[in-house]
């Protein structure tokens, strides 16, 4: 059965859409900053982070333009309970989960640095099975995304130890404040001010990285 | 460059090309040796992928010995370089 809900409390919607556009803008400027970089380096690993950010980007825009729609609906055809706009809402999640954890997993497949073709292709068949169970149950695609952003911590984590710079601190704690939010998500079912939690810690963890890139630019 | 520590691939690749920059001029791979501090082996093996990626040319002089000098696509290496270690480092690429 598809469980598609109107998240959090009620106040909070469309809060939570901007917070998605600033987050959805922040990812953007990482895939800029992989091409530029890509093309000074000539060096495709820069591609293969940028491609991650740009998946997660286009994760964002389905979810805000699904928001938008949903808002249209209520103001135009009167649509005034979940069935109404269960269409828009359920296209615009669908979009987001699948986009969201194909740029994890392309971050992950990056940073394991799985580059055996059967090993790639297991660990891609395993994650888009569950993705499209995460399509029809949100605790799916949280804890999904959750393993694969804990993979992720991990190689930040180690990556900070190595480099001993701010900016790689600056990275591991913004994706650890995105492993949070996911895990702020999850407990959304127990209480509604979680998904407010989860939306807070998604939004400080992308402005850390924002932050770590103008560090970059500085330079 | 190094501050003590293992040099990474990238500070090697910024090791030749600047030292090929402060020659201001084609430089014979004898002294790219001694600049680089690496291996004949492993320099060889630089040198190849900087070719490769249109950083470096090589060139021949009028005795016929082979010379390296920097592109165009080598000096916007150099000027980017502290952004693109930057970068590099924070996320581990």
């Amino acid at each position: 059965m598809v469980r598609i809900l109107l998240h959090g409390p009620q106040w909070f919607f469309g809060v939570d859409a901007m917070m998605e556009v600033i987050a959805g803008i922040v990812a953007l400027l990482i895939v800029l900053a992989s091409y530029r970089y890509m093309r000074m380096a000539k060096d495709p690993r820069y591609g293969a982070l940028g491609g991650g950010f740009l998946l997660i980007f286009i994760g964002f825009v389905s979810q805000v333009i699904s928001t938008i729609l949903i808002y249209q609906q209520f103001r135009t055809s009167g649509a005034q309970t979940v069935m109404d706009i269960s269409n828009t809402l359920f296209v615009g999640h669908a979009a987001q989960v699948l986009f969201f954890v194909s740029g994890l997993l392309v971050l992950v497949l990056w940073a394991l640095k799985i580059n055996d073709k059967m090993h790639k292709a297991f660990v891609i068949t395993l994650t888009t099975f569950v993705a499209v169970l995460g399509v029809l149950n949100p605790v799916i695609f949280h804890l999904l995304s959750l393993a694969l952003l804990l993979f992720l911590c991990a190689k930040f984590f180690l990556n900070a130890i190595e480099h001993d710079t701010v900016s790689s601190w600056g990275v591991l704690s913004g994706f650890s404040l995105l492993t949070l939010a996911r895990l702020a998500f999850l407990l959304e079912p127990l209480n509604a001010q979680w998904y407010v939690g989860g939306h807070a810690a998604q939004l400080i963890g992308y402005i850390l990285l924002l932050i770590v890139l103008i560090q970059v630019v500085r330079k | 460059m190094n501050d003590g520590k293992k040099r990474s691939h990238l500070d090697i690749v910024y090791d030749i090309l600047a030292a090929l920059r402060d020659k201001k001029g084609p430089i014979v791979p004898t002294h790219l040796l001694y600049k680089s501090n690496l291996s004949h082996d492993r320099l060889k093996g630089y040198l190849d992928e900087l070719k490769a990626k249109q950083f470096i040319e090589e060139v021949t002089d009028k005795n016929g010995r082979k010379r390296y000098q920097l592109t165009d696509a080598g000096y916007k290496f150099l000027e980017g370089f502290q952004q693109l270690r930057e970068f590099t480092d924070s996320f581990g690429l």
